[in-house]
């Protein structure tokens, strides 16, 4: 019903059904969404920032292994953030052509040839070459395992595998360039293994920037046909160069029930929050608000705006407001019909105005006599200016008669 | 709210026949409508060797809007079912992973019924919402309780 929902059972019809593992892996067992802003816990387990936090208002204690876990305990994983940003990035081209792969693994290669006109030759070695790859993938795994780890033969290979696949992404912890494909499946593994070990291959700067040189001279190469290297690396630069800039405070729980009234208001006011409806109204707001505030500015490797965050917090309230009503069935248009009458709830629709989440059609609805009896009167109004024209100018006519 | 819409996917995917763990338990676990994804409907086969063998029991699954924070609220809907841990009135189940403080979110409504069904098989007469049958299953009685199931599964009142 939803296309944008997937799930990992959908690599079990390509070549490499045991993908599904980390597609499921890469997701939030909370909201069994990809991580976002993923979050490590003290026993070990990662979920979305936002999630997590929620469950903990609740219990204190982690989803899957029932520890105690308390909210100040978590901490950031910038990379797992960006290896799902970047699995969810080729996903949808992954799966395209590993399906693609188990179709045509009998057909002939003029096949494929045929839809990339261009570069004839070049395309057919490389669509050959890609193909017996993903043979070799399935039937011998450990070769390509083997042929990865070996930091020292470089270049030859890095060179062959850029030409096999299109996807290339430089490892984080060696700085070598790979296929996206195995950096994911193998190569991060091993080497973060390897760095666990103590054995993390070392490399000396003039090192680095000799490969970094060859490969730009492979990219120049090969632009014509692939996205600027920047994108490529994007995720990868993202990592390298994160850190928690820590010039916002993390926001601080707060008792309410030793406060009066006012100092709450004083309180949201302060934050440039909405300060109207009851007490609880308020407590629930700036609780929610300190749980944005603290998952995107303390664990986001890329924090928004504060104004972003209100704009999240103003739909949040509005979701929260439909999903309570009694008539309990969320976001149908008749319990917001039901609540149109009431009168204010205008204010809240226009509060989505300039988000592709507000409710046109129900708009429409709402204001839909309005905008008829104003268009009629436009139209009465067009009308009689007409009238007026024409009675004057034959008016002007009999005159000049 | 999309991580409902999420599980309803997987669960057609599993009921459609890839997951042969839920074959000999669930016979129907479906919303009661498209639209409304917040209650839902399921029927399942009483497991073997109780006295539940051979019927199939009716449930109503309600998901609070703050799902999966908080648990679904599972009931035995519409048909009374006579068991240790359930309300006869009310079908109310009295089951731990269902209250708030033992729920966790990393769980389904698929876990959810695998764990009703264990109860099934292993009712827990120590903390019982029917008395009657806590009494004849602490007797250690298996031949009344087993007539007592089929009494009501057949048609008694």
């Amino acid at each position: 019903m939803n296309q944008n929902v997937t799930d990992a059972s959908e690599f079990s019809k390509t070549s490499l059904p045991q993908l599904g593992q980390l597609d499921t892996l890469l997701r939030c067992h909370i909201c069994k969404d990809f991580l976002k802003i993923p979050v490590l816990t003290p026993c070990g387990h990662t979920f979305c920032s936002l999630c997590i936090r929620e469950y903990l208002t609740k219990e204190p204690k982690c989803p899957l292994c029932l520890n105690e876990l308390r909210e100040s305990s978590l901490r950031s994983e910038f990379l797992v953030n960006e290896i799902v940003e970047s699995y969810k990035s080729s996903r949808k081209q992954l799966l395209e052509s590993l399906k693609e792969a188990t179709l045509t693994v009998d057909a002939p290669p003029i096949d494929i040839t045929s839809e990339s006109d261009g570069d004839d030759d070049i395309q057919i070695v490389a669509t050959n070459k890609k193909r017996i790859q993903f043979r070799q993938d399935i039937v011998e795994p450990n070769k390509v395992n083997k042929r990865v780890p070996k930091n020292t033969s470089t270049f030859n290979n890095v060179k062959k595998c850029s030409k096999t696949t299109e996807n290339l992404a430089q490892c984080p912890i060696c700085q070598e360039l790979f296929p996206l494909k195995v950096l994911e499946r193998t190569h991060l593994d091993e080497c973060l293994t390897l760095q666990s070990l103590g054995k993390a291959p070392k490399k000396s700067a003039s090192l680095k920037d000799a490969s970094s040189s060859k490969i730009s001279d492979i990219l120049s190469k090969k632009q014509k046909t692939t996205s600027p290297y920047e994108k490529e690396n994007f995720h990868v630069n993202r990592y390298m160069f994160s850190a928690n800039s820590g010039d916002r405070q993390r926001l601080p729980k707060t008792n309410f029930t030793s406060m009066s009234l006012n100092q709450i208001k004083h309180k949201l006011s302060s934050l440039g929050l909405p300060t109207n409806g009851s007490r609880q109204n308020m407590m629930v707001r700036y609780n929610h608000y300190e749980m944005l505030w603290n998952s995107n500015f303390c664990d986001a490797i890329a924090p928004v705006s504060e104004s972003e965050l209100k704009r999240q917090l103003a739909s949040w309230e509005a979701s929260q407001k439909t999903s309570n009503l009694p008539s309990s069935n969320g976001n149908t248009i008749a319990s917001l019909m039901k609540r149109s009458n009431n009168g204010s709830s205008y204010q809240r629709l226009l509060m989505d105005f300039k988000t592709d989440k507000f409710e046109r059609k129900l708009w429409i609805d709402m204001f839909g006599r309005e905008f008829k009896s104003l268009i009629k009167e436009a139209k009465r109004g067009m009308l009689s200016t007409a009238k007026h024209e024409e009675k004057s100018s034959q008016g002007k006519a009999q005159e000049t008669v | 709210m999309s991580r409902i819409v999420k599980e309803y996917k997987k669960i057609k995917k599993v009921l459609e026949g890839h997951g042969e763990a839920f074959e000999n338990l669930i016979v129907q676990l479906a919303p009661v409508n498209e639209y409304d994804l917040l209650s839902w409907k399921a029927t399942i086969r009483g497991p073997s060797d109780t006295p539940y063998n051979g019927f199939s029991i009716g449930l109503t699954i309600k998901i609070p809007s703050d799902y999966p924070i908080s648990p679904p609220m599972v009931k035995f809907e519409p048909y009374k079912m006579p068991h240790c841990n359930v309300n006869f009135q009310t079908g109310e189940i009295c089951l731990d992973i269902l209250t708030r403080q033992h729920w966790s979110p990393a769980w389904d409504l698929l876990h959810v019924l695998k764990a009703i069904e264990q109860l099934l098989q292993e009712p827990v007469p120590e903390s019982p919402l029917n008395v009657d049958i806590a009494n004849i299953l602490k007797e250690g009685d298996r031949t009344a309780y087993t007539g007592l199931v089929r009494y009501y599964f057949c048609g008694g009142t």
